[in-house]
């Protein structure tokens, strides 16, 4: 068979995969959107695969072959995604909430889409997918889909299309190559021992770490590697200054003590994380009932090479030197953008009353207000609550979800 | 029963989460009650629907163990309809829904839910375990069911239903926890009946 039959065939699996996708009852409209969207483009790479099969020019012909390839094996992934926002698990009464936060964060014309994972970790295509640029994909693991009180770790994966959005990949990257050599300058020793094949060279002039190209390699490996962690601090920065301390719960439920196995080189350590979070996070932890957040947290040290372990530490050491600079510059953005959905400790507290009187919350205060009256029913009640009658997540997750959607149905209200 | 003002002044302090008051959120415009000189406030419909589907479940046996009550939940398809958009009852279908409102009785006011009789004579059935008992907290489950010979189109977010509080004597006893809310359609189990174990052994 040829590979051009067989790529003919493969796309049109591909469409008719989303022609029957398009059957599905769609609670809200963007995922619809999002999947005529991939239909025409599919529908683009079959008519350019005929065009390059018309020229028979073999290399032409392979050539749509494989990018016809590339990306059903790119988008396939976000069919599946589609498919499970469709899926009742999810708790749709958040939708609107998170919708309208995105907005605020990214503009009146970004799109949102809330859908479940199989894989325990929520997830986001932080407006990262070339046919989807306005969309922001968010999946929570299923198996907590009813759990509202997660919901703030929304605004962490929120901070990731704010961290593209505001470019600051590209605003951060000298900054960081700067401090990594810095670090690579001032601990020349660890240097040598981490790489003793290269003890003939000696501490370096700036332009002579930039030329020398094995010194420019790791440098860039630290850099890279700073970045993401940075990028993680940024979000845990925007999850904080919106969610306040619902994150900090909402994040410990989560992750506490660890998943198991060594830290992801891409993150902060997690007690790392937790550090900064009650260090720079603008909320008094022992307040909120946490002696020490840092120490909630245990993770194995990631057990590598030298060359990895050299470079691993010289990009926690950057991070570091950073992670101020980062929450501070995430805390701006969010207070700036959506200052509406920060913590408003009155409307917390009303919110509160209601829920403790066995009822949802009216049109009082945002999302972050209602999640956060969440927790603390849940802190206040935890220690007396029956779970025989019902667990007391699943009641307050009820009461979280149904004030969400009366927020949403006093807004449409209004505007009549 | 109660008369409108009465009924406002009971809305009004279940507002502010007062024990002795009645809970309806979203609530209704306190003030078009009092003027409106009904006894009754008119709910809406929630956007989530529960279909008893086609299966190979050849029949419901609510007195049976839960085993059966699993195939139930099997039985039952969910749907989320956003404010506004439809869902089309057929002629003699029949499909849970809930009210939009989330209610909270107190120990001294039980209620009856009504449909309207605007979808009454269309052939529209809304509700027919119609009690509503002190303590109640949650959003009512309606049974929607088509009698009539046309189909119907539902909407969520449109008025629906209407229950009629009225006072208890003594007011004390609460058939309900307050725990036993939802805020979606509840397919539910029966409760335990040692007398019917015993009968049927």
């Amino acid at each position: 068979m040829s590979i051009e039959f067989n790529t003919r065939e493969k796309l049109r699996a591909v469409i008719g995969q989303i022609d029957r996708l398009l059957l599905s009852d769609f609670p809200h409209t963007a995922s619809e959107e999002a999947l005529k969207r991939l239909k025409k483009f599919f529908e683009g790479q079959a008519n350019r695969l005929k065009r390059a099969i018309a020229t028979n020019h073999i290399p032409t012909i392979v050539g749509a072959c494989s990018t016809a390839n590339e990306r059903i094996y790119d988008y396939l992934p976000i069919l599946g995604f589609l498919l499970r926002s469709t899926n009742v698990r999810n708790s749709f009464e958040a939708y609107y909430s998170l919708l309208s936060l995105a907005r605020a964060l990214l503009g009146n014309d970004a799109e949102f889409i809330l859908s479940s994972e199989w894989d325990y970790s929520p997830l986001t295509y932080p407006m990262n997918v070339s046919l989807l640029p306005k969309f922001v994909l968010l999946g929570l693991p299923s198996s907590e889909s009813p759990n509202a009180l997660i919901l703030p770790l929304a605004g962490h994966e929120l901070g990731h299309s704010v961290w593209q959005n505001e470019q600051l990949e590209n605003h951060y990257a000298t900054t960081i190559e700067k401090k990594a050599q810095k670090y690579m300058k001032s601990n020349w020793k660890s240097f040598q021992d981490a790489f003793p094949e290269h003890q003939e060279l000696s501490v370096l002039s700036d332009d002579e770490l930039i030329d020398n190209m094995f010194l420019a390699q790791i440098i860039s490996e630290i850099s890279s590697l700073s970045l993401c962690q940075i990028e993680e601090c940024f979000c845990d920065g925007i999850g904080l200054t919106i969610f306040g301390s619902s994150y900090f719960y909402a994040f410990h439920y989560f992750l506490a003590p660890n998943f198991g196995g060594y830290r992801s080189p891409d993150y902060p350590p997690l007690s790392v994380r937790a550090r900064y979070m009650a260090k720079y996070g603008e909320i008094d932890t022992k307040y909120i009932g946490f002696k020490n957040f840092e120490k909630e947290f245990h993770e194995e040290t990631f057990k590598s090479g030298s060359r990895e372990k050299y470079i691993l530490n010289a990009a926690d050491n950057v991070t570091n030197n950073v992670a101020r600079t980062i929450y501070r510059r995430a805390q701006t953005i969010a207070k700036k953008k959506a200052a509406d959905y920060t913590p408003n400790p009155d409307a917390q507290a009303h919110i509160l009353r209601m829920f403790e009187n066995g009822i949802p919350s009216e049109a009082e205060g945002s999302i972050s207000d209602i999640v956060n009256a969440g927790w603390n029913f849940v802190r206040q009640n935890r220690d007396t609550w029956k779970d025989a009658d019902r667990p007391i997540v699943e009641w307050v997750s009820e009461l979280i979800l149904k004030s969400i959607e009366v927020l949403e149905y006093q807004n449409e209200a209004m505007q009549c | 029963m109660l008369n409108s003002s009465e009924l406002a002044k009971k809305i009004s302090l279940g507002k502010n989460a007062d024990e002795n008051g009645l809970s309806i959120i979203p609530a209704p415009q306190v003030t078009d009650i009092e003027e409106s000189g009904e006894s009754s406030v008119t709910l809406r419909l929630g956007r989530w629907l529960v279909a008893l589907r086609q299966s190979s479940q050849t029949f419901f046996d609510v007195a049976d163990d839960k085993v059966e009550l699993r195939a139930e939940a099997r039985a039952a398809k969910f749907y989320f309809i956003q404010f506004g958009n439809k869902y089309v009852l057929h002629p003699n279908r029949f499909v849970l829904g809930s009210t939009l409102e989330w209610i909270k009785l107190p120990a001294t006011l039980g209620a009856y839910i009504t449909g309207k009789s605007t979808w009454a004579r269309r052939g529209l059935i809304i509700e027919t375990a119609a009690g509503i008992h002190p303590g109640f907290s949650g959003c009512l489950t309606l049974e929607l069911t088509n009698v009539g010979e046309v189909p119907i189109i539902i909407r969520s977010g449109m008025k629906i239903c209407q229950i009629f509080p009225h006072n208890v004597s003594g007011g004390e006893y609460k058939s309900h926890g307050p725990l036993t809310g939802r805020r979606r359609p509840y397919l539910g189990a029966p409760s335990d009946d040692p007398l019917y174990r015993s009968l049927a052994a």
